[in-house]
């Protein structure tokens, strides 16, 4: 098939506007055709990554592919791969210090260049205020189904690649989640009343999507929709919900009914389909425990690390590890990591919210990962977290990591015991 | 015996070369993490795909999984990626990082390749035309 396009991508596909433009359309053709897009869609923002685990060539890589261009919409950056400030703290090498500080001043440089908003959060929704409808190119599995599920913005899951090639020509082919029929629910998850969701925890919420995540229908993985939760399921509980549903599944998105804005009804959220049988799930105690069974790796119960904030803190998780902390001490032989932006800390610090949290010794993480994994793989630990996210850990660090799975107030506590007391 | 199949294309180019199948879809980033780059063995004890060499071969899987992209383009500039990719149903960033890194792949068989292909079977992935054909 091929790709209709308008006047303007013609001409940008024909070198009118310099070599890295007619690079970058034709990428955006290639990709378009391998999906069988029908043509190409105006984005409105674009969000693009900068922590890379592999050898480090991110920045010039996308270097090459924005060579003398600049963003055409608004980019927002992701999380950097470590927070230099505690590196030494963490147990980094000099080398693995000097080498990821070079890294990060290459990225911060290329983002200057190329006119990018150095957000650097997995969580950049601050700096989008994106509605409903909006088609957008954004990079990342925790950003890419928060955008689609919470916002009902529009947008594929870039590649950290193409998502700089959208955000310098403001194109992106239309095709998946760009196209309602897309965004349709592919199957029906059932959250039992005995659960009693209303009291869910953010770690029950990433035990849920784990769950969804490895849901099987014929054989392919499913987009979720889920009835039962409560009303008040919010950003926070959204956000805790992304990458955990993303690493076993190609699922973009997923809808809670009655809460998100494409799923006011279960028959909204499957686009008006029936749901068969076979697509209708229900999750339980059983389901719920077999979750946190299956994220918990470690035995050992004496922790290294406590691992908070992946996807980074909201203010309202901020608020609630004050509380939490108010007048405790973090053991000494533990370390605790909270991840956040520079905008949620500045703002917390204004609320006393930071001082209560680091008087009781926590590392605050700002503007960047507290998971990343090429970080882990140095340190071998005993990490406790409320991230579903993290589960992939003890598997990409080669059993460096084991980890246990609880709640806040759970993290909370092994961080003040030094130990896994649940 | 050969057997030939129709799909969509995702990438173009073709190649052949032997298949390695994989039943349940795995993150790209997993397959990167635990593989061996000098020999291109797995090493992920208790997965069907633990000790077997994935570089260099034809991947055959259900569908796609998350974790972070650009992991096919890194594999191909590594030069320990695969040859090419079939599945039947494809993550977003595998047909981007397909394209982007030049690698033929298809999807969406008019056969169920999980059933058809076998791991060490012959492989020809016509993406030009949209054709594989096994030779058994």
């Amino acid at each position: 098939m091929t790709m209709k396009l308008r006047d303007d991508e013609k001409r940008m596909l024909g070198g009118e506007q310099g070599p890295t433009i007619q690079k970058a359309m034709q990428y955006l053709v290639d990709i378009g055709e391998g999906n069988g897009a029908e043509e190409m869609v105006d984005i409105s923002r674009a969000h693009i990554l900068t922590v890379w685990g592999a050898p480090h060539w991110l920045p010039e890589v996308v270097r090459e592919l924005t060579e003398g261009e600049k963003v055409r919409v608004p980019t927002t950056t992701h999380s950097k791969p470590v927070c230099l400030q505690h590196a030494k703290r963490m147990g980094l090498s000099e080398s693995v210090i000097e080498e990821t500080s070079k890294y990060i001043s290459d990225m911060g440089q290329l983002f200057s260049d190329i006119g990018a908003i150095p957000s650097y959060t997995c969580l950049p929704d601050l700096w989008h205020h994106l509605k409903l409808g909006d088609h957008v190119a954004f990079t990342d599995t925790l950003v890419v189904p928060l955008v689609n599920a919470w916002f009902g913005a529009r947008t594929n899951m870039e590649s950290p690649l193409s998502a700089v090639i959208c955000a310098i020509t403001g194109k992106t082919p239309k095709y998946g989640m760009h196209l309602a029929e897309n965004r349709a629910g592919e199957a029906l998850v059932e959250v039992a009343p005995e659960l009693e969701a209303e009291k869910f925890d953010s770690a029950d919420y990433g035990a849920l999507s784990y769950w969804a995540g490895k849901l099987r229908v014929n054989g392919v993985s499913v987009l979720p929709v889920y009835s039962g939760l409560s009303p008040k399921f919010s950003l926070t509980n959204a956000k805790n919900m992304c990458l955990s549903l993303t690493w076993n599944s190609r699922a973009d998105m997923f809808h809670v009914v009655g809460v998100t804005p494409e799923a006011p009804t279960i028959e909204a959220a499957f686009g008006g389909r029936e749901v068969k049988s076979e697509a209708r799930f229900v999750f339980g105690k059983k389901e719920l425990k077999g979750a946190y069974e299956e994220l918990t790796s470690a035995t050992e119960k004496k922790v290294d690390v406590v691992c908070i904030g992946c996807p980074h803190c909201t203010l309202e998780e901020i608020t609630e590890l004050a509380k939490l902390l108010n007048g405790r001490k973090v053991h000494k032989d533990t370390q605790l990591w909270i991840g956040m932006s520079a905008a949620a800390r500045e703002i917390a610090d204004r609320m006393g919210l930071i001082e209560v949290i680091e008087q009781a010794g926590a590392s605050i993480m700002t503007d960047s990962c507290v998971s990343f994994h090429s970080i882990f793989s140095l340190l071998p630990r005993v990490v406790a977290t409320n991230a579903a996210a993290l589960y992939q850990l003890p598997t990409l660090t080669g059993k460096h990591v084991t980890m246990w799975y609880g709640t806040a107030a759970d993290c909370i506590n092994a961080a003040v015991n030094g130990r896994w007391e649940v | 015996m050969e057997i030939k199949l129709k799909g969509r294309v995702a990438s173009k180019g073709k190649v052949e070369g032997e298949a390695v199948v994989f039943h349940e879809p795995i993150p790209m980033f997993v397959l990167f993490a635990t593989m061996d780059q000098s020999t291109g063995v797995m090493n992920l004890p208790g997965h069907e795909l633990d000790g077997k060499v994935i570089k260099d071969r034809v991947w055959v899987y259900p569908c796609g999984g998350g974790g972070v992209g650009y992991i096919l383009y890194i594999f191909k500039k590594l030069g320990v990626g695969p040859r090419a990719i079939i599945n039947m149903k494809p993550w977003d960033h595998d047909i981007i990082d397909a394209v982007m890194a030049r690698l033929p792949m298809m999807y969406g068989f008019d056969g169920n390749i999980l059933e058809l292909i076998k791991s060490g079977d012959h492989v020809t992935v016509d993406a030009n035309e949209g054709v594989i054909t096994l030779s058994k």
